[in-house]
């Protein structure tokens, strides 16, 4: 009986042990997957983390060569970017880097570059627009896989021609139609008549690469102000289509157009230029006005507010032109003025009165 | 059987005292961190530059009380062996340079309650209002034709506590 | 009851984990704050010295880019086109917010005159108050060069940055 018991006890207790033994496995099993899960997670998450780290570094890494290079004046900088880069223009400026979903925008800034960019390095040239005081740094963006072919001769084209940022891929033709394609990201033609633009002979696949600006001069010899033509190869008909044309004020912004070669960016550039020119015209017109009433010499007055010409007349026509709507007429006066300004103040800076900028 | 119970229930305790302790090592050193931020809300930013950008403004300021000339003219004639320039009121060079920069530290880094050592070298012109251990030093070298002297300024980063 | 165990140990250590967790956060979170405010601190400190050459305040005399001058004209004018276009939320403001955000920008005279009157020795360039309590101070001394009279003074700017 005593063994009958002890035999149904230590069956109760196998039974028992088994049954554990099968448990610990299970839950070994459950707790391992658990783990793997967890971990398989957070490798994903890494993963994928890194990836938006990778193109926010690309992203500030632009800012910051943009920012470092506004506070620079007449400099070029070529650096090492293999990214491409797309800006756009719909109301609002912005930027960024191709496949990122950081946009980065810069409705102050003035940035003269294509729509898109794409190559192992970015030329970054800065000039300062004066007209005739200083008024904002301009940024020029481009790379050597954007292929510049001027053709052509004015005053003006020689003026681009001068301009343009060191190192960029830049020839010049006699013959656009028989003119070789060497399969550059983007062909411009910069020329000074659009009857030169001819059908492209040689470009195999010339969709969406090849463009072309034409520089008209305001006047004669006058490269200060002028027009732009902007046109857009199409293949089918073999033919330059025009987008539309645009003024231009001075050799930062004839550059600008070029290095553009898109009407829908300049314009954008040209407007904000055009908006701080307005804001500093009038500040600067508010410490003529100052200097007529402080300014105890009579000799001196006459300047900052006689008749019939004074900085206060100049100014005036500045701030009203250049918040007025763009056109080569309001550009041609603009101009006037600015001429007119600068002769007034190196005249001033040899006399003793204070200088207007 | 009861040996195996009392030791499982030992462990047990063991183990719990461990979290404890591990949860209150955690808990102080996190407070510690937060708390270890600073004593004020407006931190103050002073470095090298600011010092040495002071110098570059004191003396680049004109002296009323020396026909306008500018500080760093009216510190180089103190600075020679023999002063030419008479300000107004037939004062010297080096005593008007002494009383404008103790005017200057005055309402600059005497009122921010900031310790400083300003000295002049080739002349009297010292302030002595160190009472720290940290600082930064700024200076500026000033032609005296022939030769040069400098001009240093010491800004205390850190007060004395 | 060795099973029991081994669900209490096993919880006990990934309680232990967890907290390791937390704690690494939280003194990682300090440590990025800090890294932020001295970031922000040499941004906006590059501001200000940039500020010398806007061309609204930039200093119309010979040498003055050897250190940071202000046209004390110019200074007048400036900060009451910003105080008026924020009035009105122009494009004037709004070009300035983007450079300047939530700050304040004063600037006092010391030397000569140092009676802090608006308009003569003191003038509020910019002012957005920010929303958070906290706040840097950033010390830039200046000089002033007032463009009728043909004198430097010497001045402070003060920038408030909010946080």
């Amino acid at each position: 009986m005593l063994l009958k018991r002890k035999k149904q006890e230590n069956k109760v207790i196998k039974n028992k042990k088994g049954f554990a033994i099968q448990f610990s496995w299970l839950f070994v099993l459950i707790g391992g997957a658990v783990i793997l899960a967890f971990f398989f997670a957070l490798i994903k998450d890494v993963g994928h983390e890194s990836e938006v780290e990778s193109y926010s570094d690309l992203t500030k890494e632009l800012d910051n060569l943009l920012s470092i290079s506004s506070a620079s004046r007449d400099t070029q900088k070529t650096v090492l970017f293999e990214e491409k880069i797309n800006f756009v223009y719909d109301g609002t400026s912005r930027y960024y880097v191709e496949g990122s979903n950081i946009h980065r925008e810069y409705n102050y800034n003035v940035i003269f570059s294509p729509f898109e960019l794409k190559g192992r390095e970015l030329i970054i040239k800065t000039l300062v627009f004066e007209a005739p005081f200083k008024v904002t740094p301009v940024l020029y963006l481009s790379n050597r896989d954007i292929e510049f072919v001027f053709s052509g001769s004015s005053s003006a084209l020689n003026a681009v021609y001068t301009f343009m940022p060191d190192n960029l891929t830049t020839t010049y033709t006699d013959d656009i139609e028989s003119y070789p394609d060497d399969d550059f990201f983007h062909t411009v033609f910069v020329v000074n008549e659009s009857s030169l633009l001819t059908i492209l002979e040689e470009f195999r696949k010339p969709e969406g690469r090849v463009y072309a600006v034409v520089v008209s001069s305001g006047s004669g010899t006058v490269v200060e102000y002028g027009k732009l033509s902007f046109y857009h190869y199409n293949p089918s008909s073999g033919l330059f289509v025009y987008d539309g044309e645009s003024p231009f004020l001075g050799s930062e912004t004839l550059l600008g157009g070029v290095i553009s070669h898109d009407k829908n960016l300049y314009d954008s550039n040209l407007k904000k230029l055009m908006q701080r020119l307005e804001l500093l015209s009038g500040l600067h017109l508010e410490r003529v006005k100052h200097y007529y009433e402080h300014v105890p010499f009579a000799v001196c007055k006459q300047n900052y507010d006689g008749q019939p010409e004074s900085a206060r007349n100049y100014l005036e026509d500045i701030r009203t032109y250049s918040g007025e709507e763009v056109s080569l007429d309001n550009f041609m006066i603009l101009y006037a003025a600015i001429t007119d300004l600068r002769i007034l103040n190196n005249y001033l800076i040899t006399t003793e009165c204070p200088f207007i900028y | 059987m009861r040996t195996r119970t009392t030791k499982g229930q030992v462990e047990m305790i063991g183990l719990i005292m461990i979290v404890i302790i591990v949860i209150v090592g955690l808990l102080i050193f996190t407070v510690y961190r937060l708390t270890n931020q600073g004593d004020d809300s407006q931190n103050r930013y002073l470095n090298k530059e600011v010092a040495t950008n002071l110098l570059i403004s004191i003396v680049n300021t004109d002296v009323d009380e020396c026909h306008n000339l500018s500080l760093s003219t009216v510190l180089t004639d103190c600075a020679r062996t023999f002063s030419v320039l008479i300000c107004e009121e037939d004062r010297l060079s080096c005593d008007v340079a002494n009383e404008t920069i103790f005017n200057i530290l005055n309402r600059t880094l005497v009122d921010w309650d900031i310790g400083f050592n300003l000295t002049v070298e080739k002349t009297n012109i010292s302030f002595v209002n160190l009472r720290c251990r940290e600082k930064v030093q700024g200076f500026q070298i000033l032609p005296l034709n022939p030769g040069q002297y400098e001009m240093t300024l010491d800004i205390c980063t850190k007060k004395l506590e | 009851m060795q099973m029991t165990e081994t669900i209490f140990v096993v919880f006990f250590i990934l309680i232990i984990i967890v907290l390791g967790f937390v704690a690494f956060s939280k003194f990682q979170e300090s440590a990025i704050k800090e890294q932020q405010r001295e970031y922000r601190s040499s941004r906006v400190i590059e501001m200000a010295h940039r500020l010398s050459s806007w061309p609204e305040l930039e200093c119309s005399v010979a040498g003055a880019s050897q250190y940071v001058c202000l046209d004390k004209i110019k200074l007048g004018i400036l900060g009451d086109f910003i105080n008026e276009s924020k009035q009105k939320s122009s494009y004037g403001f709004n070009y300035y917010f983007e450079l300047l955000r939530d700050s304040k920008i004063t600037i006092t005279e010391i030397y000569p005159s140092h009676t802090k009157t608006i308009g003569k020795d003191y003038w509020v360039l910019y002012e957005n108050l920010g929303s958070g309590q906290t706040t840097e101070v950033i010390w830039i001394p200046v000089n002033l060069y007032d463009p009728v009279t043909q004198k430097r003074s010497l001045a402070i700017m003060e920038l408030l940055i909010y946080e």
